[in-house]
């Protein structure tokens, strides 16, 4: 034996108990294949444990004997056994993160999850649209989307709901294009739960407002125009805490129909 | 202390008494296998993470041959069986047992090897490729990496075995022996690892459906094979 | 192999630049470190110069997009894998070995080969800026991002493989450093007498042996999605790409720690010597620093607070974030507690420590501010985070080292960097650092983004982007000042003496530079600050220490001969490495180099486990007494000197309070006095 080995190690396993351990491990693994031998056993979840026990007790025979820690200088063993667990713990650590078990946003999101088959042209899903299409707002009150209408009826048939419903649901979930952040976001319209928005001016009463605001510009082309170029006018006491807040960006994946709907929509908001 | 200096063919600057009375290349070469512990845990880890992910198959239950396996299992075993007999060989300086032992290892651990090709070879002709889906992805690439290491203690004793025959093995040069030991035995600690965790235990899993294209492997088919 | 080794001798070159190349000196090998990784700190700080650049007015086009974000990502990984780690690595190298009074490093080949792996790594990295396909997926290169479809040039294989040569290095490195603290201490050094820099050495090395394989693996994975089709990471194979996130910042936490823990060992070498008393409370600034290295694994998730972990994982994380604050703050506690009534003379080290100490705060509160993970949730990927970032590693971690390259400059070459250009390149260090990061805080709560290529200029976002633009200016001024420093120092004549700052650490007891063999008789140790008890004994007896250890003929002691074969199997793991970059696309060997750059590893690696000693050692003419680099067991030294031992067994009594003090205690940590040891001669000055 090597003379460089401390006081510690002067001993070794005699080839007697080598082979009783060589013996001992053939045995758990023998065990450990009768356990799963029967098909109905196999993959149960109760194998685990006395197998997981069987092999840690093979994993501890080699280590403590083939590898004769058990007769060695006892820092190898903390070296040895502090990777170990370490290692142990990163896999147990993982595996719980990513456990079904693991209360996750994601989980809660497929518990609640409707079923969904995506607008492409509005965006949102189909499941959400209204089926039949009462029309909320009387048409008799809104003349001037009557005019709208009769503007870009040639061009697109209306959708269930007419014009108005269209605008409203861009209002609300956006088109799905270009820059997706919907109107609601920052914009609050009365009667419409979803538009709660602080950040932009409340276009709840706009259908009215719109047409008083710019001399010489129709209420029509002032909505359109400062949904093109959100910053063409600026109507008083609006908050310009942050200028430029709404950039050309937002809309500027909004097809011409897209705007046709919403202005319909907002110059029925009265 | 009277620590009596070796002095070797190998470096002599690493041969010298040590604050702890560990030698240097001893607490080396453990620092090493803790090392290899994470390496090895990250590789179960994501094993474990995906077990049951798989979204095509062939999921384990169709692919993996428990018989098989603990074959290989067990020439593993006897492989770390005759490593310690060779460093029991080295320190008692019998030196036809030593390189006797040194290839006996080798030999079982090239034996183990071989059933490893054969059942990457089986797998992939029964459509589970690296990239077929995560089972093929995770298992393949830890159970290459723990053949990869195998491989490499192959080539350790080889070389070890050469040394040996030129007659420079011997009670003073024992830690050549032990260190290559070490490295083996840890090499079979992990493989009974990975066999209780993805023969045993995970051997069985179905695909997400409960896949009922079980396709039944047996130790006759391999004998029948030879 | 053997016909290999039996023909060719070991090199014995002993100047110019063969025996650089081939040298197995850890003092030579530290300066190869810390020049090389000096040439990559420049390089990052013109990649951060693009990035300020390119943000210092809205809506800039001075690059493009791409490279912009090549310039971002490789400024991260630079200076981290580049720059911090090896300076650090620098300093493991020179100052180790003399710190606990060894030889050399326990495996001085392997030394060797971590140098040339790491300059490999470093250069392969790099190189993927010549085919224009330089990494740009950030230095963290969340999945998917960094698959195929996504990222489809090069560009993050040689982030993968370039990162992969530099984790052999550092694990080589590491295993070394291990067993070198361990096993190479000088007789009576015990655990709880190593300075302080040896302890965070010796966690930091135990981290980076653990850490790394985390990384290994992750990256791997990521080869493997990138090249073989796998799906770790990628969603339509049903993988997941948070795994990736998980197994970067399993190795990422702890490497944070990796990269702040040097720096904090240099601190506490440098606060004691320019205050001229000891640390104060050494054994819970030693247990802190092992307390941070543990709980730095259960902390990883912090990182993730915004990807969706549930409820209970981000409490945890929460608390346990928390929770290794209070290490991190007993230790500043203690730094203040060593100022504290010492006599503090500023010194361009000292400023650098002191800098560190409160730029460290900072950032560590920024850090804390983060670790609640609803407020998180609003500084997740902002400039909030550039800024916490910047602070504890430049604040911290550059400015500790540059404490330690201003504090061991002498020790390394034998003369003085220049005091008032050093001063000045603090000041301009220390203002234009917060000149640059102070504003980003804003910026962050102001909800700019991290890697934003441009922006709008009315996000309000102009002012403070110029400033921080500005900043960089001064830093690179201050840069440019302290490489004219360098070169005026490096031309002068030695001036430094052995121990220009009265020192406690066993390296100034011996010339500067040091003598090849550093010790030419093996230190006894006889408590912490070993240098000052045998100053202070020695001006107590009437003839105090003015001249460094006698120098002896180097021939009378064997050390470890030079040799080509670490620089071999180098340049076999690089060729390895590199050669997965390219894809024959062949049938069954689709990547036919590595097993040439392996092949070349198997002829490093055996050769290297045959060569024989040099022909002038090869006589077996040995000397275990004198040329040993460890020594006896510790408690075999105290028996051989019983004054040495005298802390183990002689309860002490603090000279101020008169509190009875348990054995390790070198001060008093009730009143900060310094303590009456009855065995040694009083040796604390405040």
């Amino acid at each position: 034996m090597s003379s460089d080995h401390g006081v510690h190690e002067s001993r070794h396993p005699t080839l007697k108990q080598y082979v009783i351990i060589a013996i001992f491990l053939f045995a758990i693994t023998i065990v450990e294949f009768v356990i799963i031998l029967p098909e109905d056993f196999r993959g149960q979840g109760w194998t685990i444990a006395p197998l997981a026990i069987l092999s840690a007790i093979k994993f501890a025979a080699v280590i403590f004997f083939y590898m004769h820690l058990k007769f060695d200088n006892r820092m190898l063993t903390w070296v040895f056994l502090g990777g170990l667990a370490l290692g142990f713990a990163v896999v147990l650590a993982l595996v719980g993160l990513f456990a079904s078990w693991t209360p996750s946003p994601r989980a809660f999101a497929e518990d609640h999850a409707k079923p969904c088959t995506l607008d492409h042209e509005l965006g949102g899903c189909l499941e959400d649209r209204p089926k039949a299409a009462p029309e909320p707002v009387d048409p008799v009150d809104q003349p001037p989307s009557e005019e709208g209408r009769t503007e870009i009826d040639p061009e697109e048939p209306p959708a269930p709901g007419g014009l108005v419903e269209i605008g409203r649901q861009v209002f609300i979930t956006g088109t799905g294009q270009g820059a997706a952040t919907p109107c609601v976001t920052c914009h609050t319209v009365g009667g419409v739960p979803e538009a709660v928005g602080l950040l932009g001016p409340d276009l709840s009463h706009i259908g009215t407002e719109a047409a008083t605001r710019q001399p010489g510009v129709s209420a029509e082309d002032y909505i359109a125009q400062s949904i093109r170029d959100p910053e063409s006018f600026i109507a008083e006491g609006v908050d310009r805490a942050t200028p430029g807040l709404m950039l050309t960006a937002i809309t500027a994946g909004l097809a011409d129909e897209d705007v046709d709907a919403l202005v319909a929509f907002l110059m029925a908001q009265q | 202390m009277a620590h009596q200096t070796e002095v070797s063919h190998h470096a002599p600057e690493e041969e010298h008494p040590t604050s702890t009375g560990i030698n240097n290349r001893k607490l080396l070469m453990w620092v090493f296998l803790s090392s290899d512990c994470l390496f090895f845990g990250s590789l179960i880890a994501t094993y474990m993470v995906y077990r049951g992910q798989s979204l095509v198959g062939p999921y384990p239950v169709d692919i993996i041959d428990v018989p098989i396996t603990t074959i290989s299992t067990f020439v593993l075993l006897c492989s770390s069986f005759a490593m310690v007999r060779a460093l029991a060989a080295t320190n008692e300086n019998r030196q036809g047992a030593i390189l006797f032992w040194l290839l006996m290892t080798a030999f079982l651990g090239a034996i183990f090897i071989g059933f490893q090709v054969y059942e990457f070879n089986l797998f992939r002709s029964e459509g589970l490729r690296i990239d077929t889906n995560l089972f093929g992805s995770t298992f393949f690439t830890l159970t290459g990496f723990h053949g990869a290491h195998v491989t490499l203690g192959i080539v350790w004793l080889l070389g070890l075995a050469w040394v040996a025959k030129k007659g420079r093995l011997g009670p003073k040069t024992a830690l050549d022996v032990e260190l290559a030991g070490l490295y083996w035995h840890f090499v079979d600690i992990v493989w009974i690892v990975i066999f209780t965790l993805l023969y045993l235990i995970g051997g069985f899993d179905t695909g997400p459906a409960g896949d009922p294209s079980l396709v039944p492997h047996s130790i006759t088919g391999f004998l029948g094979l030879i | 192999m053997a016909t290999l080794t039996d023909v060719i001798d070991r090199p014995t070159s002993q100047s110019g630049l063969w025996s650089w190349i081939t040298t197995v000196d850890h003092k030579r090998i530290g300066v190869l470190y810390g020049v090389t990784a000096f040439i990559f700190l420049l390089l990052g700080g013109v990649e951060a110069g693009v990035i300020r650049l390119q943000l210092a007015v809205p809506d800039n086009t001075l690059v493009d997009p791409d490279t912009f974000n090549q310039m971002f990502t490789m400024h991260g990984t630079t200076m981290i894998f580049l720059v911090i780690m090896p300076l650090s690595a620098s300093f493991f190298n020179f100052v180790i070995p003399l710190a606990i009074g060894a030889r050399d490093v326990a495996f001085p080949r392997l030394n060797a080969f971590s140098y040339w792996v790491f300059l490999f790594g470093g250069l392969l990295l790099n190189a993927s800026f010549l085919t224009n396909q330089a990494p740009d997926a950030g230095w963290f290169s969340y999945a998917n991002l960094t698959e195929k479809p996504f990222s489809a040039n090069q560009g993050l294989d040689y982030w993968a493989l370039g990162l992969q040569v530099l984790g052999v290095s550092s694990l080589a490195a590491a295993f070394n450093f291990v067993v070198t603290i361990v096993n190479l201490r000088a007789p009576g050094m015990s655990l709880m007498r190593m300075p302080l820099f040896v302890w965070m050495t010796l966690v930091t090395s135990i981290l980076l042996v653990l850490a790394f394989p985390v990384i290994t693996v992750g990256l791997i994975e990521l080869t493997f999605d990138r090249n073989f089709g796998t799906n770790f990471f990628v969603p339509e194979g049903g993988g997941d790409p948070i795994l990736w996130q998980h197994l970067f910042w399993v190795f990422g936490h702890p490497e944070v720690y990796i990269l702040i823990l040097p720096a904090m060992g240099i601190v506490s070498e440098v606060l004691p010597t320019f205050s001229r008393k000891p640390l104060f409370g050494y054994p819970v600034v030693v247990f802190s620093g092992v307390v941070i290295g543990i709980m730095g694994w259960a902390v990883w998730s912090h990182h993730m607070f915004t990807v969706g972990l549930g409820p209970v994982a981000v409490s945890v994380f929460m608390i346990t974030t928390m929770l290794i604050a209070v290490p991190t703050g007993v230790k500043i506690f203690n730094w203040i507690g060593t100022l504290w009534g010492g006599q503090i003379d500023l010194k361009t080290a000292m400023l650098f420590a002191l800098g560190f100490v409160a730029l460290f705060i900072v950032g560590g509160l920024s850090g804390v501010s983060h670790a609640v993970a609803p407020s998180d949730n609003q500084q997740q990927d902002t400039y909030y985070i550039v800024a916490h970032i910047h602070y504890v590693l430049f604040g911290g971690a550059l400015f500790g080292i540059f404490a330690g390259v201003y504090y061991w400059f002498p020790k390394v070459t034998g003369k003085l960097l220049h005091e008032g250009l050093g001063k000045l390149h603090f000041w301009l260090y220390f203002i234009g650092m917060n000149v640059t990061f102070f504003p980003m805080h804003y910026l962050g709560l102001n909800g700019m983004p991290r890697r934003i290529y441009t922006y709008a200029s009315e996000f309000g976002w102009d002012g403070l982007n110029l400033l921080a633009s500005l900043g960089y200016l001064v830093l690179f001024v201050g840069t440019l000042l302290f490489i004219v420093n360098l070169m005026i120092s490096l031309r002068k004549e030695p001036d430094a003496g052995h121990d220009p700052w009265d020192a406690p650490g066993l390296e100034w007891k011996i010339a500067s530079p040091p003598p090849v063999y550093n010790f030419a008789k093996i230190p006894q140790v006889e408590g912490l600050d070993q240098y000052w008890i045998e100053k202070r004994r020695a001006e107590a007896e009437g003839h105090p220490i003015t001249e460094p250890e006698a120098l002896v003929d180097p021939s009378t002691i064997h050390m470890p001969s030079p040799s080509y074969w670490p620089l071999v199997t180098a340049i076999g793991v690089l060729i390895l490495a590199a050669g997965m970059l390219v894809d024959t696309g062949w049938d069954y060997i689709r990547f036919p180099i590595p097993f040439i750059g392996g092949l070349i590893s198997f002829i490093g690696i055996v050769a290297w486990a045959n060569e024989p000693p040099a022909k002038e050692h090869a006589g077996g003419d040995h000397h275990p007494e004198a040329a040993h680099g460890g020594g006896h067991l510790a408690v075999a030294a105290v028996a051989e000197h019983p004054g040495g031992g005298a802390t183990h067994s002689v309860r002490l009594l603090c000279s101020n309070c008169n509190n009875q003090l348990s054995s390790n205690f070198r001060f008093c940590p009730y009143c900060g006095g310094a303590v009456e040891d009855p065995a040694e001669p009083h040796h604390q000055e405040g």
